[in-house]
C-alpha cells in the first residue's frame, strides 16, 4: 500500500552530508535550480 | 531503489534530482551504492541526523512509516510525500513523475 499525499507547502530543511563519494551535498544549492526527489530508506542491507 | 535507478533518466528529464539518505555507515553505504552503480546521489546518515531534522520540523515521519519520499520543488518546498509499505513498495515511479510534471508546468 502506498499513496502520494498533497500536503501543506513547507519549505524543506536544508542539511549537508557527505555522499557515496565524500563529496559535500547540501540540500539549499538546488533551490532555483532543481526539483528534488528524496527518499528516505529504512535500510539496504 | 532498482526501479529509481533505471528510470533515473526519467527524472533527469524533469530537471529533478534525485537524492536517497540510507541509515548505513558511510563504508557500509558506499559499498552497497558502487556494487549496484546507482547513478544518483547517496547520502549515508547513520546518525539519522536528516530523518529527525524532518521528523521535527516538518512533522512527515510517523514512527514505522519509513520508506518515504518527498518533493521539494524548485522553490524549496515541500509538495508532495509519499510512504512505501514496503521496501519493495519504495518506487511508484509514475506517480511521481506526474507529480514532477505538474510543478514543472505550474513554474513556467
Amino acid at each position: 500500500m502506498s499513496d502520494i499525499e498533497i500536503i501543506e507547502s513547507k519549505p524543506a530543511p536544508d542539511f549537508e552530508l557527505s555522499d557515496s563519494e565524500g563529496r559535500k551535498v547540501r540540500l539549499a544549492t538546488y533551490k532555483g535550480n532543481k526539483q528534488v526527489v528524496l527518499v528516505f530508506n529504512r535500510g539496504f542491507v | 531503489m532498482a526501479q529509481l535507478r533505471q528510470e533515473y533518466q526519467e527524472f533527469v528529464k524533469r530537471d529533478a534530482e534525485v537524492i536517497a539518505i540510507g541509515p548505513e555507515n558511510s563504508k557500509t553505504f558506499a559499498d552497497w551504492w558502487h556494487e549496484h552503480e546507482m547513478p544518483f546521489i547517496g547520502l549515508p546518515d547513520p546518525e539519522h541526523s536528516v530523518s529527525k531534522l524532518y521528523g521535527q520540523e516538518v512533522k512527515i515521519f510517523k514512527l514505522g512509516r519509513m520508506p518515504a519520499q518527498l518533493i521539494i520543488d524548485k522553490k524549496g518546498l515541500i509538495r508532495y510525500k509519499h510512504y512505501g509499505g514496503s521496501m519493495s513498495d519504495i518506487a511508484e515511479n509514475s506517480e511521481i513523475l506526474a507529480k514532477l510534471d505538474e510543478l514543472n508546468k505550474e513554474q513556467t
